[in-house]
């Protein structure tokens, strides 16, 4: 019994554990997303090592960054924003701090950045000391990985050759070849490194990779590399020789790559001629039809966007016809009623005799009655239009106009008698209103009509095209898996060449990072070999010199940007600060004048920062995938470091957006705060009459409590909306976008607390207020001095509840607040989620804002759980 | 010192009576009749309280009583009367202050063809720190005459503190002087010339001018002037803005303003457009006056319907001027009915809220009552740690949770969902926001996360409160575990939840945030001329027809819809009340 028992717990834990790490899971995103240092928004990974807690520090201690500092002085120097007041002296003092403060931003950079610079410096010192070794071991173990593959693939190759009965092709002069360049390849690097030549050099670096990669690039290398590098060291010329042989070595392998090829395609075509003949004959007609198909899916696709369009002009008609409808039916019900006949003469007649006026009506009425004929024919040909609306429309004009028209004369003569008036008047002007759309409707729904016939058209052919291409592949694959031996050892043979190359090359150990990072490029060329499997984290190590060094490129850059940037900043301040007294006296007095210094800086600022950024953004990246991925500690931390570094410059120089984020929390706890108080004083003392005496209307008083807390504010948004907007006019600390009206707004909450109180006053005795009063206390003395201390727990408890439930309040503050500095930290946070907002992404701000209100809430909460559960459940709170 | 403290209170209920009585009558004479009459019912309520010994009791809840009279009892008066009107854009103000604006607002105002132009230069004066004040003259001139403003009067402001009206009047200056019965001004000139040809290059050597005072108003402005363009931003930001935008200048009979024909380049000649005008129409017996609103230039009375104003502009055309709320009966609910653009996403808006608020029950129920299945265990280890963690998305404020949930999780292209769930398995990126079934899971998959741990919570005191002996007694009679939940456990656990159910219906009737924060009731329906949404319950789209005007806002439509949920709430909980019997406890 007592095993089951256990075993049964185990599932249960299991279930409980499973459940709340998937339920807690977005806290926990939460918490790591505000602490990330990357933007997580844009980033691969779901959580991130690079860690900081500066989210919480830009929101907790604003302070303004060094572009926020230009823009300050801008403000300062030409007295605007909050500077609009100050006097000459004090706007001078004001700039003089900010001048100050830019310099120390400055200073502060540039030590940051020669003090990466000696990380990165320290970092490839530590490189060549330690890491170096144990890195060039666990490259070869890969290498000798790879080599183990191709090995295998070409002893399962040779008996696939067997079994056939084919012969293999011979390698041997491919291998000698290739042995040949193998040694020429150690003599160039030989003389390379005996050369004298600065190993450090770049030029040094291009050359040993070039050595080491194939094709060996000789042209461009002498163009790019050897020629600059001669004009620097004339020793170079030692190395030219070498080269050139490896190269020419080089092409003597190619001939014999190309060689081996010819021999394989004959062999390939010997034995297997018709069925690859079958094959490419198939694929041809299968790309054929796919070109096609595709050409057919853009007209259908042009085809549908006209026929939208159509239907747009069809539904601006339809718009201005449907308004009409009404009327000219009533038109028609009245013109029935008055009884008139068709015309007894010939209208032709009739008409030659009457104004112009009436004729041109005539005209324009018989137009439309033939224009919605038209229309009609063309529409009942589409199934489409069925029986919408807009058909219906049409079918009462139809009715309508073709009785008008044949009745025209008829109706014209008497149409000053009371019925006939007033619809001929009607028809006159609907008619005249709608004249022209309709006069184009029948061109427009002809096209429809054509195009909807246009578009099924090319539905049919795409249809059978599209079989034919389902038949063809199918065909294909079925001739593939028919014959998927051949078809695999076909494309196997064809890279012989190429892995016999490989595999001799790969006789020799690496020994350099320039000799790794070139054989990676090989591989990773999947046209090359593609028996090799590559992904990009297998060669990260081989790489792994290379990308620290495009790192410290991209910082150099970065670095040289950003001085040449510090400099002409610093510049401009200091011409700012000499003047400083001239140029703040220019401005004062409601002048406009451009001071130049400041603007500089901001141009400066504009035009270089952008760029330098993205350079040191790159080098940051790169700096800590390899911190990541590294399996070697010591280099990992320096590579963090870096990475730290650069980070807090990006942070200081970078243009920041802010949100007053401690202005809506003050905002939030005053507006909860003063509520709370509020509601508590005016429930605590109203709740008492309710718990101790009987009058009328206490019942129905309580009743109406707990029906208005059952429909919750936001029902009244409208009302409330109203009221403050009203208000507002005449005692504007009330109205709408003010603190003011929110409290007042808020105040109207007060019945679920008159209950929680009643239900607490019920639980204290009479008894002790009975004697009280017995030595002469008036009923309020025994209230204000009996029974609110011995309610001090609930009277807290309440409070700390209403505080809680204002700080929440989402609705309400959304409806009344507008202006950003007035926001409460409930509408705030929502603002940084605004879709395409400048926030939208910045989920590391965003995060940290969300955290910061929730976990105070949270543990009120925690805390209170017993009253809030307890009140939910009872409707009141017992003792 | 009893004394003392009666007339301080007696004090104290004086002003209060005074001051009530005057918002009272201030309501009543702005027209507000539902305000004064729910703060005039106080007063009376609150008089009696205070003075007739059987109102002891109420006087202890007189302070909640006023706020729950205007924020309560007034509210729902304000959406049933609203509904009954087409409140909302377009018909915004009351039709007095629509006949207001017809006579104040300049866009009413016309310039006569043949009215006379004067340019303008503006004075100011300079404090000590040689700062510019907004104290100023205005001289204006044509080829002939020079005149000087005098100071503004009767200026007027709107609520936010914009300048709406201002007037003065000016002068004609007789050789540099201007004589006025109170004050006199000088010109002062820089070049003592007046003879020069043409008349402006006269103007342009009056570099100040001075009052009897010796208040000295300095050059500081001119259109034309490019030498004063440095000052052009004080005066268009302040001095514009505040003042001569609105200035009306009189001389003799002629007004003047800055003149819309010209730019704002030039004062000239502006009058009213319309004019009101008292009428009398017999209705039966009596005589009743009615305001109609004139048309100066044509002499003819504006045209009134459909709530607003219209007159004929120069092509005849019938235009809208101004529109008022009017009373327009059962309309809004009409509209409910009949418009089929309207009844179509209104049912189904309808029928979503119900299937909402139904399933979020469903869900959170569901999963709390697991939950408390697994937990109501007193052998079972770390309960307390289990319930406290799983209590975390209720502690956690709702709007917090949603906005995370939107934009971290559920967010189309960088949310957590498509990218690290469903990109990785192999499917296209769910549109969680943009399809409407993918809408509607979100928002009750977010519903569910946020409700569960109050189901787990009341469950699982209710499962500890059914007594051991039940189930001692039913496994001595051989019941199964699956027999005992569902003849003990389930039927006693509903006794008490049930009524919490329901309540949890009608809250999630009217959960605005979670739908609100997550979609916006997002997607759009298609065939609609409102705001309507696909996730969108009534009372998100109350909000949106009221707040969200991308159409307008429909304050009566709203207040409409905002009483069929009062109806639907009141229903709900009506029929909780009498289940549960909780009027019981208000008797006892």
């Amino acid at each position: 019994m007592a095993s089951i028992e256990k075993k049964n717990y185990f599932l249960r834990h299991l279930f409980l554990i499973l459940f709340t790490v998937i339920v807690l899971f977005p806290l926990l995103w939460v918490v790591l997303t505000s602490i990330r240092r990357d933007n997580a928004a844009f980033s691969p990974k779901m959580f991130s090592s690079r860690l900081t807690m500066r989210n919480y520090t830009t929101l907790l201690f604003p302070s303004p960054n060094a572009p926020e500092i230009i823009k300050e002085m801008n403000s300062s120097t030409a007295y605007i924003g909050k500077y609009k007041q100050y006097s000459t002296e004090k706007a001078q003092k004001a700039t003089t701090v900010l001048i100050t403060d830019l310099k120390n931003f400055i200073a502060k950079s540039n030590t940051e950045l020669e003090e990466i610079s000696l990380q990165y410096t320290q970092a490839f010192e530590l490189f060549d000391r330690q890491v170096l070794s144990h890195i060039l071991k666990d490259i070869n173990d890969l290498y000798h990985k790879d080599r183990k593959i191709i090995e295998d693939d070409m002893a399962s190759l040779d008996k696939q050759f067997q079994t056939l009965g084919i012969k293999k092709p011979d390698t041997s002069h491919l291998q000698n070849s290739v042995n040949a360049y193998t040694v020429l390849r150690e003599q160039a690097v030989k003389t390379l490194f005996s050369s004298g030549l600065d190993t450090k050099s770049p030029y040094f670096t291009e050359t040993e990779k070039l050595i080491y990669s194939i094709p060996v690039k000789m042209t461009l290398w002498k163009i790019r590399i050897y020629n600059k590098w001669l004009t620097q060291e004339p020793k170079v010329q030692s190395i030219y020789e070498p080269i050139n042989a490896l190269s020419e070595s080089w092409q003597s392998v190619e001939s014999e790559m190309k060689k081996l090829s010819e021999e394989i395609e004959a062999l390939k075509s010997e034995n297997f001629g018709s069925y690859l003949q079958e094959l490419t004959e198939k694929e041809d007609e299968l790309t054929d039809i796919r070109s096609e198909i595709a050409i057919l899916e853009n007209q259908k696709n042009s085809l549908n966007a006209e026929i939208f369009a159509t239907q747009n002009q069809i539904k601006t008609v339809s718009d201005i016809m449907s308004p009409e409808e009404q009327r000219l039916k009533a038109a028609y019900e009245l013109l029935k009623k008055a009884d008139i006949a068709l015309p007894s003469q010939d209208t032709m007649m009739w008409l030659e005799s009457t104004d112009e006026q009436t004729q041109n009506l005539y005209s324009v009425i018989g137009n439309i009655e033939r224009a919605i004929g038209l229309v009609l024919d063309d529409i009942s040909a589409v199934d489409s239009f069925g029986d919408n609306t807009f058909k219906s429309l049409l079918l009462t004009y139809k009715e309508v106009y073709g009785y008008i028209f044949s009745a025209f004369a008829s109706i014209a003569q008497r149409r000053d008698e009371e019925l006939v008036h007033p619809a001929f008047a009607a028809i006159e002007s609907s008619s005249m209103k709608m004249y022209v759309s309709v006069s184009q409707l029948h061109s427009i729904t002809s096209s429809y009509v054509t195009l909807l016939e246009k578009a099924s058209k090319t539905d049919t052919t795409l249809d059978s095209i599209k079989t034919k291409e389902t038949f063809l592949q199918q065909n294909l694959e079925l001739l593939g898996t028919e014959n998927s031996d051949k078809k695999q050892f076909n494309e196997k043979i064809t890279f012989i060449p190429n892995m016999t190359v490989l595999y001799s090359l790969a006789q020799q150990d690496i020994k350099t990072m320039n000799q790794a990072s070139s054989y990676a490029k090989i591989i990773e060329d999947e046209k090359f070999y593609p028996g090799i499997p590559t992904n990009l984290k297998k060669y990260f190590l081989f790489k792994f010199y290379d990308r620290m060094t495009e790192s410290v490129d991209k910082f150099n850059t970065a670095k040289q940007k950003l001085s040449t940037m510090f400099a002409s900043i610093a510049q401009q301040s200091d011409i700012l600060m000499n003047d400083l007294t001239s140029y703040m006296k220019l401005n004062y007095g409601a002048n406009v004048a451009e001071i130049t210094p400041v603007e500089n800086m901001l141009e400066t600022y504009q035009s270089s920062y952008e760029s330098a950024n993205a350079d040191m953004a790159r080098a940051s990246r790169i700096v800590s995938d390899l911190a990541d991925d590294s399996p070697y500690g010591e280099i990992k931390s320096k590579m963090r470091t870096i990475d730290k570094n650069i980070y807090t410059i990006q942070k200081d120089w970078e243009k920041a957006i802010r949100k007053p984020f401690l202005r809506w929390v003050l905002n939030s706890v005053l507006v909860a705060l003063i509520t709370s108080l509020l509601t508590v004083t005016m429930t605590s003392v109203a709740a008492y009459p309710f718990s101790r005496m009987r009058f009328k209307g206490r019942n129905q008083g309580l009743l109406f409590l707990m029906i208005i807390q059952m429909f919750p504010a936001v029902m009244y948004m409208v009302s409330m909306y109203g009221i403050l907007k009203f208000i507002g006019d005449y005692l504007p600390f009330i109205g709408l976008d003010t603190m003011g009206g929110l409290i007042f707004i808020y105040l109207g909450g007060i019945a679920y607390n008159m209950w929680l109180f009643k239900g607490y006053y019920d639980t204290i005795p009479d008894s002790l207020e009975e004697s009280a009063m017995i030595d002469g206390a008036t009923r309020f003395q025994t209230f204000i001095k009996i029974v609110l201390p011995l309610c001090l727990p609930i009277i807290a408890v309440v409070t700390i509840l209403t505080f809680m439930g204002n700080f929440n309040e989402f609705v309400l503050a959304k409806i009344i607040l507008q202006s950003e500095d007035k926001f409460t930290y409930a509408v705030g946070l929502q603002s940084f989620t605004a879709a395409n907002g400048p926030f939208e992404t910045e989920w590391g701000i965003f995060t940290a804002a969300a955290l910061m209100g929730a976990v105070p809430m949270m543990t009120i909460f925690l805390l209170m759980q017993k009253w809030i559960v307890g009140g939910l459940t009872q409707g009141s709170v017992k003792g | 010192m009893n004394t003392l403290k009666k007339v301080l209170i007696w004090l104290f209920i004086t002003v209060i009576n005074v001051l009530l009585f005057w918002v009272f009558f201030t309501l009543l004479a702005f027209g507000n009749y539902g305000l004064g009459i729910v703060v005039g019912i106080f007063l009376a309520i609150a008089d009696w309280a205070v003075f007739s010994k059987k109102g002891y009791p109420y006087r202890y809840t007189l302070p909640a009583m006023f706020f729950l009279f205007i924020l309560t009892i007034y509210p729902m008066y304000y959406t049933i009367k609203t509904a009954f009107t087409d409140y909302g854009t377009g018909h915004l103000f009351t039709r007095d202050q629509a006949i207001q604006t017809l006579l104040t607002d300049p866009r009413f105002n016309y310039e006569p063809q043949e009215g006379k132009t004067l340019d303008f230069r503006v004075y100011v004066r300079y404090d000590e720190k040689f700062q510019p004040t907004e104290d100023f003259r205005i001289l204006l001139y044509d080829n002939e005459s020079i005149f000087v403003t005098e100071k503004l009067s009767d200026i007027r402001y709107d609520s936010k503190g914009n300048t709406i009206n201002a007037n003065t009047r000016m002068y004609k200056a007789q050789d540099d002087y201007i004589n006025l019965d109170s004050s006199s001004y000088r010109l002062i000139r820089s070049v003592s010339e007046t003879t020069l040809e043409p008349f402006s290059a006269r103007v342009d050597n009056i570099s100040a001018i001075e009052d009897s005072q010796k208040i000295r108003y300095s050059y500081f402005y001119s259109i034309n002037d490019p030498s004063v363009a440095g000052n052009s931003a004080f005066y268009a930001s302040v001095l514009r803005q505040k003042y001569i935008g609105n200035l009306e200048i009189s001389y003799d009979t002629l007004r003047f303003r800055l003149s819309d024909r010209n730019i704002y380049r030039k004062f000239s000649e502006t009058y009213k457009k319309y004019d009101i005008l008292v009428t009398t129409e017999n209705i039966g017996q009596r005589n009743v006056y009615k305001t109609i609103v004139v048309n100066k230039l044509a002499s003819r009375n504006l045209t009134e319907k459909d709530g607003a104003f219209w007159d004929y502009d120069e092509n005849g055309n019938l235009v809208r001027l101004e529109g008022y709320v009017q009373d327009i009966g059962t309309g809004q609910f009409e509209k409910i009915f009949k418009d089929p653009k309207i009844t179509g996403p209104f049912i189904k808006i309808f029928i979503w809220t119900f299937t909402y608020a139904g399933l979020s029950v469903l869900f959170t129920f569901a999963i709390g009552l697991m939950l408390a299945l697994a937990l109501n265990d007193k052998g079972l280890r770390g309960r307390m740690i289990y319930r406290t963690l799983l209590i975390l998305p209720w502690a956690i404020p709702a709007f917090i949770s949603v906005l995370v949930w939107r934009n971290g999780f559920f967010n189309e292209t960088y949310g957590f969902i498509n990218k690290f769930v469903v990109t990785p398995l192999g499917f296209e990126p769910l549109k969680w926001l943009n399809d409407p079934f993918l809408a509607k899971v979100a928002v009750l998959i977010v519903n569910t996360w946020l409700g569960f741990p109050y189901m787990m919570t009341v469950t699982l005191g209710s499962l500890q409160s059914i007594p051991e002996e039940l189930y001692e007694a039913s496994s001595i009679d051989g019941a199964s575990r699956f027999k005992q939940f569902w003849k003990i456990t389930f039927p006693l656990l509903m006794v008490s939840v049930a009524p919490l159910l329901v309540m949890s219906f009608a809250f999630n009737f009217n959960n605005f945030v979670n739908i609100y924060l997550l979609t916006a009731g997002n997607p759009a329906m298609a065939n609609t001329n409102t705001y309507a949404g696909e996730t969108d319950i009534l009372i998100s789209y109350t909000y949106k027809l009221a707040f969200e005007g991308g159409r307008g806002q429909d304050f009566g439509f709203a207040s409409a819809i905002s009483l069929i949920i009062f109806v639907i709430v009141a229903g709900i909980s009506y029929a909780n009340f009498k289940f549960t019997k909780s009027f019981e406890e208000v008797s006892r």
